[in-house]
């Protein structure tokens, strides 16, 4: 693919750090997923079949079945952090698909043509969803460079509230998407040879609500002052949720995290001692740059919680965007709001007004909004969004 | 009803379509006893909206360049959806009393949310569009065409019949054929009609009356078919694409050199291309028709787009596409690579664009056009 070209990717000074994890727990989670990559190249390679889920489709059901799911985005993301996406996204630019998309999309196909060997294995089927725009079509480039079956889960919009409960959800979209999830049942167990494991698909089940309602206990705790778990360990430790969800190690994975969070609140442990300001992060961060979530701290303020893991929270049935950032601000003592719009997201981008009129408007509070590109470094400045940090937070006094 | 004759209904035709923007076009034909709904993008089910009293307008960006509602729906969103939202804050669509949409796309998903949020149109409603053609995706569909119908009667305060939908389905399927007998005056041989004559009536047709639209193109029909074509033998293009209704980028085409024959633009074809069955259920034939005709990229399975497009070439002897995205449109921009290649398999060059939807910067794009259209002379030898 050629060498890394970041330097002339980047313009501009450019100063990007390394985040540093405050807990124990949250520095696991990079080993977790490099044993998770190992296993499933080693599955593979014992004819274990290996699934790729695109556009978040859920990973839970693929677990359920016997197949080792693989979440190429997040994958992305780590080439992202380790400052090695360039060339893949620069082969995509030059292949037609468009500059302006999400770097995961162009990125992901660049790996995927490369034949380059990469720390996930190559699929034997692929579930997909409809996430979004770019999301809903860059699955088919990788369909057919695999040449493997896939199943696209089409899930209905959403065009009135609900919650994560299904109170809301109109009957006919539930009806929608359960009859393709049981297409995804037959379409797994024709492409593996294996019929379903009732035990398994039961056992899953119930690991995958344990894992959830030990993140939700971790996320009541995170209210504390000081607040014991930010947004920098945040970031890494919704990594189970996204790929282990339904497995057992999943669950202890929170449960150790769990433990390390209530023994900080109970001595009164927080990621700064004084909390100068407490800020609400939106949006995704810049994958390599993650030191700008610590970056805060210098300054005395902490970034305490994102909306990273919004698909597996509580919806305020009245008002869901709005409710949701409102919720955040609130539980979470918010003194402020910083909320990174990436330039490849039309759906993320074009929320900011109404969120800048909550913030701002409704609840009187500074908002910083920053544009900028989740794993495109191409024109990225970290001076100058720390720039623009160290001003925001001058302003907030 | 009185049809008129062609020339005059070219003239109507010319005014109805001209380049002014929806509104001011839309003034001209308003009919005051029914309230005008706007609707936004070709899934939306129009029938519905005629049969139940309301005079269907589509939604435009025309006049616009989109750069005011960069505030709101951020700069690097398509440019029609900017330019909507603009004009609606505008306040060119305060006349408006309804405004119906389908998830087609992020931005047109992020527009609707903002005009809910941010202007006063009294109804506003969104269908969830399947990107499927599965039977359960028709079944979920059907049930949103119906919801759909009933929110609109809630709002109404009244029923909307049974055979005011079949009616509407056949003043609408009339539309369809006659749109589809204009098209068949470019197939087979040098065109009878121009780009910019079929722009101008497929305009004409978003604020007009839709007996009297009809009326008149059966006129324009009628005087047409016996015209006796330009002899000149021009490139023969598809145009592939979304949103692209602005009469200045086909005249540019025309003097060029080259005659835009077919079209798969949602501003074009895909509008009229499918008829709707006429049966005993409108709602069932509705929901099947808009959501399996001729397709948006967004849809699937992809080659349900690509046989079309081939159909096209077939049909209309294309010797050469263009194949043009909105600018920030993922849809369209990751579907070029593709569609380059299936239509390079047919022999069929292909020029991609990416555009604004004002047509700003159209200077360095009529050169590539030009030299495009001389490369295809050329290939004719």
């Amino acid at each position: 693919m050629g060498e890394r070209t970041e330097e002339r990717r980047a313009t501009g000074p450019v100063e990007i750090v390394s985040s540093r994890k405050e807990l124990k727990a949250s520095r696991q989670i990079w080993p977790l997923s490099k044993a998770y990559y190992t296993r499933a190249r080693q599955a593979k390679a014992a004819g274990k079949p290996v699934a790729w889920t695109l556009g978040l489709a859920p990973p839970e059901i693929l677990h359920a079945l016997g197949v080792i799911p693989v979440m190429p985005e997040h994958y992305t993301s780590v080439l992202a952090v380790k400052q090695r996406l360039t060339p893949y996204l620069e082969w995509a630019d030059a292949q037609g698909y468009p500059l302006h998309s999400c770097p995961y999309h162009r990125g992901t196909i660049g790996y995927v043509y490369s034949d380059e060997e990469q720390m996930i294995p190559p699929p034997d089927l692929i579930l997909a969803m409809n996430f979004c725009d770019g999301g809903n079509k860059y699955i088919r480039p990788i369909v057919e460079r695999f040449q493997v079956p896939y199943y696209y889960l089409d899930l209905p919009y959403l065009t009135g509230p609900a919650d994560e409960r299904g109170r809301g959800v109109p009957e006919e979209a539930i009806d929608y998407c359960a009859g393709q999830l049981a297409e995804v049942v037959a379409f797994v167990e024709r492409a593996t040879g294996t019929p379903r494991d009732p035990e398994q698909f039961h056992q899953t089940f119930l690991w995958y609500n344990q894992a959830l309602a030990l993140w939700r206990e971790i996320n009541e705790l995170r209210k504390a002052v000081p607040c014991p778990m930010g947004v920098v360990d945040e970031v890494g430790d919704v990594y189970p949720l996204m790929q282990l969800a339904g497995t057992r190690e999943a669950v202890a994975v929170y449960q150790m995290l769990l433990a390390e969070v209530k023994a900080r609140v109970a001595a009164g442990e927080g990621i700064l001692d004084e909390e100068r300001r407490r800020l609400i992060w939106l949006g995704v961060s810049p994958n390599y740059d993650t030191g700008i979530l610590n970056y805060f701290e210098r300054f005395g303020a902490v970034l305490v919680k994102s909306d990273l893991d919004y698909m597996y929270g509580e919806i305020d049935l009245e008002d869901p965007l709005r409710g949701m950032a409102r919720k955040l601000i609130l539980d979470y003592r918010g003194e402020g709001v910083v909320c990174y719009a990436p330039r490849g997201c039309r759906q993320t981008c074009g929320t900011i007004s109404p969120i800048r009129d909550l913030v701002q408007k409704e609840l009187g509070l500074p908002l910083l909004a920053h544009e900028g590109n989740q794993a495109d470094m191409l024109g990225y400045d970290g001076a100058q969004l720390r720039g623009a940090i160290e001003q925001f937070l001058e302003r907030l006094g | 009803m009185t049809t008129m004759k062609g020339v005059e209904s070219a003239a109507i035709f010319k005014q109805a379509g001209g380049p002014e923007p929806i509104r001011q076009r839309f003034e001209a034909w308003r009919d005051l006893s029914r309230p005008a709904f706007g609707w936004i993008c070709t899934y939306v089910p129009e029938e519905i909206l005629y049969a139940a009293g309301v005079t269907p307008v589509r939604v435009m960006g025309e006049g616009a360049s989109g750069k005011n509602a960069t505030a709101y729906l951020y700069v690097t969103t398509c440019s029609f959806a900017l330019a909507c939202l603009e004009l609606g804050l505008d306040g060119e669509y305060d006349f408006l009393q309804g405004l119906v949409t389908v998830n087609a796309c992020d931005p047109v998903r992020r527009l609707f949310d903002l005009w809910q949020l941010y202007l006063n149109t009294p109804f506003t409603h969104l269908l969830s569009l399947p990107r499927k053609l599965s039977a359960n995706a028709h079944d979920f569909f059907y049930l949103e065409v119906v919801k759909f119908k009933r929110a609109l009667e809630d709002f109404l305060g009244r029923e909307i019949a049974g055979d005011s939908l079949k009616e509407a389905i056949r003043l609408y399927n009339r539309s369809r054929t006659l749109l589809k007998e204009l098209y068949g005056l470019k197939k087979g041989g040098p065109p009878r009609v121009s780009d910019a004559e079929c722009l101008e009536i497929l305009r004409a047709s978003m604020v007009m009356p839709r007996e009297r639209f009809n009326d008149l193109l059966e006129g324009f029909l009628r005087e047409a078919a016996s015209r006796t074509p330009d002899p000149r033998r021009r490139p023969r293009l598809l145009l592939c694409g979304s949103l692209l209704d602005n009469l200045t980028f086909v005249r540019m085409i025309e003097e060029l050199g080259g005659s835009v024959v077919a079209d798969e633009l949602c501003t074009g074809s895909r509008y009229f291309w499918d008829l709707v069955e006429e049966g005993e259920d409108p709602l069932a034939s509705l929901a099947r028709r808009y959501l399996s005709h001729s397709p948006c990229a967004r849809m699937r399975p992809i080659e349900h787009r690509f046989n079309h497009i081939a159909q096209l070439v077939q049909e209309y002897q294309v010797e050469g596409a263009i194949s043009q995205s909105l600018k920030f449109c993922d849809i369209y921009g990751h579907s070029k690579p593709r569609l380059r290649e299936e239509l390079n398999r047919l022999g069929i060059p292909v020029l991609e664009i990416d555009l604004e939807y004002d047509l700003s910067g159209l200077g360095q794009i009529r050169t590539r056009i030009q030299s495009f259209i001389e490369m295809l002379e050329g290939k004719r030898g």
